[in-house]
Formats: structure tokens, C-alpha cells, sequence
């Protein structure tokens, strides 16, 4: 037991010698650390939506009517809505999806907000631009569909679909988030002599 | 002549070089000139050196994280940040810098970004976008001659870059005591580098600045 002592002792001892032999230099460097906590790049967020202007819920149907007859009109609301931080401008256009090319060319569309006029004009010719934000959250459009007096007969029991996009501008003037909300619409004419 | 006679000048002779001798050490010991001179230092002190560094804007105030909150403003986005490392400390020191703890992060998702991004409702730390659509360059300048130091993307697998990169273009960069070095951390952003997918998203980071002192043994 005594001599398992001594030998360990002896490898320790001559051990640590030979480490304090080999070493050249003691080590016992200084550190100064300065840290820069919690930089940040915080992305903006980008959305709008549509909603129907009596009980603000999520609104993607305007237009259906069934029976329209010449002189006769819809009209329907949407509230175009700022959801997110960046304030946009947004463009509208009509794409037909589906029915009488010719019936969808018939139809008439104004486009009215605050009691202003907007647009007034064919539906498939129909485009408008304008911005959201800033000092105004939200706005409301009001859409008069109709049909002409004059509409010819062929027209009559007939089918015109057709979506309106809502497509925010990205590009050099604005952001590279974008959002497009649809509404879609549906419109059957009457039987008239 | 007898040889009485001889042994008498024998121990003359002996006699008188016995004395040559004794008189000769006589003299050489007391004309030595033992030369001596004694320089004592009177304040024997044992002075430890200082290692310290100050990170400041260069307007000298004391330095600020990074806080870009405006990403998706503009089509691209670029900017810097210059910051100034000073060794105040007595010794030389080794700069070190790096970036630490990079985090992309999320933070929930909208319909836009839903639509684009099927991952945008996790939690996870890893899961934003933003960070690798950000191009980083670190930059030193010192007497104005700027020096490109490392080049890299604030995507979390990104940290061991930016290490690396220094440690091949700057590892050997000494401040002395009194000296100073200017840091510039440069972001940009290409023209459509990204979409949707990074709405609302952040990436968190930490910068870290060391200054080690420079041994005898490097």
C-alpha cells in the first residue's frame, strides 16, 4: 500500500516537471468581451381585405343576381380594408369566367365612393387604381351593375361571370409584399320580348 | 672555496628571495584598486498590464445594436453600421468579432404570407426567412484604407462564416494600447430578394467583440 503511495506520488511529481519543462510560455492571457445583444431586422407585414359593409365580415361574393332585366340594376358594397401595417395602393379589374362574352359586354358598371363617381362605364372595361393607409384605414366602394334598355333579345337568358381582382402595386414604388383579394359575381338575365 | 662557505650563500640566497617575495605581495596588496560601482533602484514595483476595450459610435457615444424595423418598405433595402473599437487597456490585444445566437424567427403569419410560406405558423427559431435574404459585409478601417473582411448571409447556419472569414482576413489584427479600429457592419437587400414569405418574419443577432491579449507566444 505504501509503495502504490510512493509511486503515484512520484508520477504526479515528475509529471508536473516535466510539464513545467516543455513549457514555454504561461499562458494567462487577459479577455475583454463586448457583446451587441438583440440586433434586429424586423420584415413589415402587408394584407387587406374585403368585407361587407353592414356587419363587417369577410365578404368574396358582390353580384348575383338571377332575372335581370334591361333597365334593371344590382347594387352592392365592399369595404376594401388596411389588415396589416404597410399602407398600399391596390388596382381593380374584371376578368369574365364564364357565360355570354356578349352579355358580360352589355353589362354596365359605376363605381361610386363617398357619393363620388369613380368609374362609369362598360364592366369588362372597368379599372381602378387608388391608395389605403395613412389617414384612411378602410374604404367603401358601392357597385351599380346594369343592364342597358336597349339590350337585345339574344341576350336574354343568359349567363355572365365574372371575377373582380383586387391586386396591391409591388415594384419600384412600393413593396415587395403583395396581396390580391377576388370578388366574384354571377349574373342571369330574364326572358323579355 | 670550503663547503662551510657554500651552504652559508646558499641560505642567503633563499633568504633573500623569501623576502623579494614577501615585500613584493606586501606592495601588490596595498596598491590594488578594487573598482566598485552599486546602482540600487529605489522603487522596485511589479506593475500588471490592463486589457480593455470600449465599443462606441463614432460619435464616441457608447455603441448600439442594430434595429432595422422597416423591412418590406421598399423594394430593396440597404444600410451600415460603424462602429469604433477602442483598446484602452495598457497591453496590445487581438480583435476578435464575430456574430452569435442568429435567430429567424417567424412571428406568426398573415394570409399573403400563408398562401406561400406552409411553415409560416411554426415557432420554431429556424423557420423565418428573413435572415438568409440578407447580405452582410463586414468591413475594417483604419488610416482609411478599408480592408473586406467578411462577406455572408444572416442565415443561422451562418455563425461559423463569419468566424472563419475573420479569422482567414483579419485574425492577426492588433490594437495597441491607445489604438482604435473601425468597424462597419453593411446589410443590403437584391431587388426582389424576397416576397411574401418574409412578412413579418425577424432575425435576432448578437455581435461580439473580443479583444485578447497578444502573448509572446502569439
Amino acid at each position: 500500500m505504501k509503495n502504490e503511495k510512493r509511486s503515484w506520488s512520484r508520477f504526479i511529481f515528475f509529471g508536473l516537471m516535466a510539464l513545467f519543462a516543455s513549457a514555454r510560455f504561461t499562458d494567462a492571457d487577459f479577455l475583454d468581451t463586448e457583446d451587441l445583444l438583440n440586433n434586429t431586422f424586423q420584415a413589415l407585414t402587408l394584407d387587406f381585405s374585403n368585407l361587407n359593409t353592414a356587419n363587417l365580415t369577410q365578404k368574396s361574393l358582390l353580384f348575383n343576381i338571377s332575372g335581370l332585366q334591361p333597365s334593371g340594376f344590382g347594387l352592392e358594397s365592399v369595404r376594401i380594408k388596411q389588415e396589416a401595417e404597410l399602407d398600399f395602393t391596390y388596382q381593380a379589374k374584371v376578368e369574365q369566367t364564364l357565360g355570354n362574352p356578349a352579355l358580360c359586354q352589355a353589362l354596365q358598371l359605376r363605381v361610386m365612393r363617398d357619393w363620388q363617381v369613380l368609374y362609369e362605364g362598360s364592366l369588362m372595361g372597368f379599372s381602378y387604381s387608388s391608395s389605403v393607409g395613412s389617414d384612411d384605414a378602410w374604404q367603401d366602394l358601392v357597385f351599380v351593375l346594369s343592364l342597358p334598355t336597349q339590350t337585345p333579345s339574344d341576350l336574354a337568358n343568359q349567363n355572365c361571370g365574372f371575377n373582380i381582382y383586387l391586386t396591391t402595386f409591388s415594384g419600384d414604388e412600393g413593396s415587395p409584399f403583395t396581396d390580391q383579394e377576388v370578388l366574384t359575381n354571377q349574373v342571369q338575365t330574364g326572358s323579355w320580348l | 672555496m670550503s663547503i662551510l662557505n657554500k651552504k652559508t650563500i646558499s641560505a642567503n640566497l633563499v633568504r633573500n628571495l623569501v623576502m623579494i617575495i614577501g615585500v613584493a605581495a606586501v606592495g601588490l596588496a596595498s596598491t590594488q584598486a578594487l573598482f566598485r560601482d552599486v546602482e540600487q533602484s529605489q522603487r522596485g514595483v511589479f506593475v500588471v498590464g490592463t486589457l480593455d476595450m470600449n465599443v462606441e459610435e463614432p460619435s464616441g457615444q457608447v455603441a448600439e445594436s442594430i434595429v432595422v424595423s422597416n423591412v418590406g418598405e421598399s423594394l430593396n433595402m440597404s444600410g451600415g453600421k460603424t462602429w469604433v473599437v477602442r483598446n484602452i487597456g495598457s497591453l496590445p490585444g487581438r480583435l476578435n468579432f464575430s456574430l452569435d445566437n442568429i435567430r429567424n424567427i417567424e412571428n406568426g403569419c398573415n394570409e399573403p404570407e400563408a398562401l406561400v410560406d406552409a411553415t409560416c405558423g411554426d415557432s420554431g427559431n429556424e423557420e423565418g426567412e428573413l435572415g438568409q435574404n440578407i447580405q452582410t459585409q463586414v468591413t475594417l478601417t483604419k488610416n482609411n484604407a478599408v480592408t473586406q473582411v467578411i462577406s455572408a448571409t444572416l442565415a443561422g447556419d451562418q455563425v461559423d462564416a463569419y468566424k472563419e472569414q475573420w479569422l482567414t482576413n483579419a485574425g492577426n489584427r492588433i490594437i495597441p494600447p491607445g489604438g482604435s479600429v473601425e468597424v462597419t457592419f453593411a446589410w443590403q437587400t437584391d431587388d426582389y430578394a424576397f416576397g411574401n414569405e418574409v412578412q413579418s418574419d425577424s432575425v435576432v443577432f448578437d455581435v461580439v467583440y473580443e479583444l485578447e491579449q497578444v502573448t509572446n507566444g502569439g
